[in-house]
């Protein structure tokens, strides 16, 4: 089924024919509505796998209780009250579930930090070199960076253009080359590996 | 009121008595050509003249059905337009009619016949494309079938995984997957990491170790239940199998992120097997990781993530060695094969690379054209 | 004190405070306009007015702070130039965003909706959704965000496919721009942008030196340099200086690191 599929939708690519694009619209759809039941497998599951710690009063029970609190509220706010302006999801969800999600985000600048500390140590030549890149472009990205003149911001334009980009591109062609490998060993049932057992 | 008098002009214009009101025929060749290898809903319209600019063409497409439809005004020195509007089943006609820079009709003409535009079954515009996936799809599978025994470069990450399993053991404590936020299933980089995900369930289930693997897509949830399930039938253990340790979390990136801290922090999990597409939560959780003392074992396509994983994990797998894992755990003949074949087609692309740049130093258009050609 | 293993909570009180602080404070930082925000703006300038394009919100609600502005900016321009725009999202929390966001620059521009902006709302799988779009909009979404019948609205009569929009616009904070590029913009030919979070942008200078990418521009600095060709201040420009003085912070607590570690190692 796999080989089949993935075959067929790659000559597609080639086929300008209307029976072409009418196969392909096809599967199209399949793959929303199956996405589509994930979410509703999804919901299930979380709701299945939260009320068992509710009910069994297992370790932070009280977490579960408020998720399965939140699920039931933002889907009955949106269900009953509409997802337009003005009304209690967007409410909810700008002034409590957008909020929540940016102070997770933010604690990438704690994280950063904090593993910048440890990790950029000039323990040798190379993590020397790193660390002067590090410091060259943190600067020069930077409005402070620009007033000591057009040195910095443009040597960190190009660090950051010409040798990050070049380093990105010979790790990308090995992933493009090695994603291609992977899909047609998939493809033709020659790696099941992701189906379970060792091969 | 105004389609009925844009209708009138159409109906005047394709009526008109005027031809050639300057001297000699001003539009001349009017022919109505199928767009080849396409889909059949292209038709090319071109016409000879030595009008300049200032002259416009209003072209009148009539079809079968009698409806007639404007293309709009060019400007009479292109001489073709293409009207990709139309159906493969459709015939058509058209009238052009040629207006000088005060908008006064000085010609109107219709082309002979009626054209009709045909669908093809080869896109021959993509046939550089076809052509080289064909070239690397032929290197790989001769690769792959000549089940090459080839020498793997030890890779860290891959080696430690299996030790990291016994300290899980040893320890009492789980072993943490995550094939990231960015996984699903349709991406080449989640299979490589699902493939990976098997062996681990297998090796897992002999050694008896809890393994959890929290998922942001219901999709990758069920996959991955199934394969754990399947891994544990074939070692033989089918009570290792814990469907409740392989769930869905939620899809939101930071909510993820926040419950797979809450997991590491709960559960102080002794391994963390960081594999697959990642985004901005990588350091989140792999800072949360660090900062538990747990193993981690890190690899992504993610460029950017790289970096992240490089500072706080104690091994990396950069992008490509996340598709090799799979020949390095398993030692498959065929899948390294399959690699063996990689490596030749990477020094193809390097030796493409270093034409287009010589070519391009050089100004030798030959090259330069017929890469871009490609 | 070992400064080399000092406790990580430290750290975490003076980046707390080289963030908190310039923004109660604010010095008014704001960096020259580079080449690539002007290309932005000319691109976006360049557009007839009555042109139609795409914004995309396929953005978290987490990254929005940074990618706020750089939408803020965006949006406003495109409504400053008369430009018609169709709002869609491939991840849910972009959706409220991006609908919110648009409602209000809308009502400021006197923009009707159904006839010069649509929101469409969220489509699941992305590649599936861009793909339709390209063949009829309203077949893909036949209701729009707030469930009014596609079919409805002068612009989606007017605007059928790809092949009516002059730009398509996605304002991400992840990968999502390479699938518009690949296709849409590879297989219907329409143009592409993006607004980017400042961390994708090295992973979309190939796609723009290549002409796959029209313009790009990224995270708070792109917006506060947008800001400024618009003539205005917004939160772009504010949060400059708290990302300088955090950059700053950073840099100073990596020299204090490697001096404790070569005074470790000198010891040792």
């Amino acid at each position: 089924m796999v080989g089949v599929f993935g075959f067929a939708m790659l000559i597609q690519y080639f086929v300008p024919h209307p029976l072409g694009r009418v196969l392909y619209g096809r599967v199209l759809e399949w793959m929303q509505v199956i996405f589509a039941a994930g979410l509703v497998l999804g919901g299930a599951t979380y709701a299945m796998s939260h009320l068992r710690t509710v009910s069994g009063r297992r370790e932070g029970w009280i977490y579960s209780l408020l998720a399965l609190a939140a699920l039931t509220l933002m889907l009955a706010a949106g269900l009953i009250g509409g997802i337009d302006r003005g009304t209690l999801f967007l409410w909810l969800f700008n002034n409590l579930q957008a909020p929540l999600q940016q102070t997770v985000f933010s604690l990438l600048a704690f994280f950063v930090a904090s593993a910048a500390y440890r990790g950029f140590r000039a323990r040798n030549i190379d993590a020397a070199l790193l660390l002067i890149v590090a410091l060259v472009v943190m600067l020069g990205r930077i409005p402070i960076g620009e007033m000591t003149g057009p040195f910095l911001p443009d040597l960190a334009r190009w660090l950051v253009d010409v040798p990050a980009v070049a380093a990105k591109r010979g790790i990308l062609i090995g992933i493009g080359l090695g994603s291609v490998a992977v899909a047609l060993r998939v493809m033709l049932g020659i790696e099941r590996a992701w189906l379970g057992g060792r091969r | 009121m105004r389609p009925l008098l844009v209708a009138a002009l159409l109906v005047l214009i394709w009526t008109s008595p005027v031809t050639a009101r300057a001297t000699g025929s001003v539009l001349s060749g009017i022919a109505v050509e199928d767009v080849a290898w396409d889909d059949g809903t292209a038709l090319q319209i071109h016409w000879r003249t030595k009008l300049d600019e200032d002259f416009r063409v209003l072209i009148v497409r009539e079809g079968t059905d009698g409806l007639m439809d404007t293309l709009g005004l060019f400007p009479a020195n292109v001489q073709w337009v293409v009207d990709d509007d139309v159906t493969p089943a459709g015939t058509y006609r058209y009238r052009l009619s040629v207006f000088d820079s005060e908008g006064i009709l000085v010609f109107t003409a219709a082309s002979h016949g009626l054209a009709s535009p045909h669908a093809n079954w080869f896109h021959r515009g993509r046939l550089g494309e076809a052509l080289i996936i064909l070239g690397v799809f032929a290197m790989i599978l001769w690769g792959t079938f000549r089940r090459r025994d080839i020498y793997l470069r030890p890779i860290g990450g891959l080696s430690a995984i299996e030790e990291a399993l016994g300290r899980a053991v040893e320890m009492g404590r789980p072993v943490l997957f995550s094939a990231g936020w960015g996984a699903q299933l349709d991406k080449p980089t989640t299979m490589a990491a699902m493939n990976i995900f098997g062996w681990l369930a297998s090796r897992a289930a002999s050694y008896d170790a809890r393994l959890l693997f929290p998922t942001h897509d219901a999709v990758l949830m069920a996959a991955a239940q199934e394969s754990a399930r399947e891994s544990a039938r074939i070692e033989g253990r089918p009570d290792w199998y814990r469907p409740e340790d392989i769930y869905y979390v939620t899809g939101s990136q930071f909510g993820y992120a926040a419950a797979l801290d809450g997991i590491m922090e709960r559960q102080k999990p002794a391994v963390n097997l960081w594999l697959g597409t990642f985004a901005a939560e990588s350091l989140i959780l792999a800072e949360t990781g660090n900062h538990i003392g747990a193993v981690q074992i890190a690899g992504t396509d993610s460029t950017i993530q790289l970096a992240f994983f490089l500072v706080t994990c104690d091994y990396t797998l950069i992008g490509e060695e996340v598709f090799a894992a799979s020949a390095y755990l398993t030692r498959d003949s065929m899948v390294l094969g399959g690699l063996w074949a990689q490596d030749w087609l990477k020094i193809g692309v390097a030796v493409t690379v270093i034409a287009g740049l010589v070519g391009t130093l050089l100004d030798w258009d030959a090259i330069g054209g017929w890469l871009r050609g490609i | 004190m070992n400064l080399a293993q000092i406790d990580r909570r430290w750290i975490f009180v003076i980046v707390f405070l080289a963030v908190a602080l310039p923004l109660l404070f604010p010095i008014g930082l704001v960096g020259e306009v580079s080449p690539r925000t002007q290309t932005m703006h000319d691109l976006i300038e360049a557009l007839p007015r009555g042109a139609t394009v795409i914004i995309s919100f396929d953005c978290e609600a987490a990254s929005w702070p940074e990618i706020g502005p750089v939408a803020e900016a965006l949006v406003e321009h495109t409504m400053q130039r008369g430009i018609r725009i169709i709002g869609t999202s491939f991840l849910s929390e972009g959706t409220a965003l991006g609908f919110e966001l648009l409602s209000r620059h809308a009502d400021a521009a006197d923009y009707v909706q159904g006839r010069d902006w649509v929101y469409l709302g969220f489509r699941p799988q992305y590649v599936a959704a861009i793909l339709g779009l390209g063949e009829s909009i309203t077949q893909e979404y036949p209701r729009d965000y707030i469930n009014q019948p596609s079919e409805d609205h002068t612009l989606l009569g007017a605007v059928r496919s790809y092949r009516d929009v002059a730009l398509v616009i996605s304002i991400a904070d992840d990968t999502m721009p390479q699938y518009w590029i690949e296709y849409a913009g590879a297989r219907y030919g329409v143009k592409i942008a993006a607004g980017l979070s400042a961390v994708m942008v090295t992973t979309f200078t190939p796609y723009l030196d290549s002409g796959q990418l029209q313009a790009l521009i990224g995270g708070l600095k792109g917006a506060a340099e947008y800001e400024r060709l618009l003539g205005r201040e917004g939160a772009g420009s504010r949060g400059m200086d708290a990302q300088s003085s955090a950059h700053l912070a950073i840099i100073v607590l990596v020299i204090i690191g490697n001096v404790a570690y070569f005074r470790g190692r000198g010891r040792s």
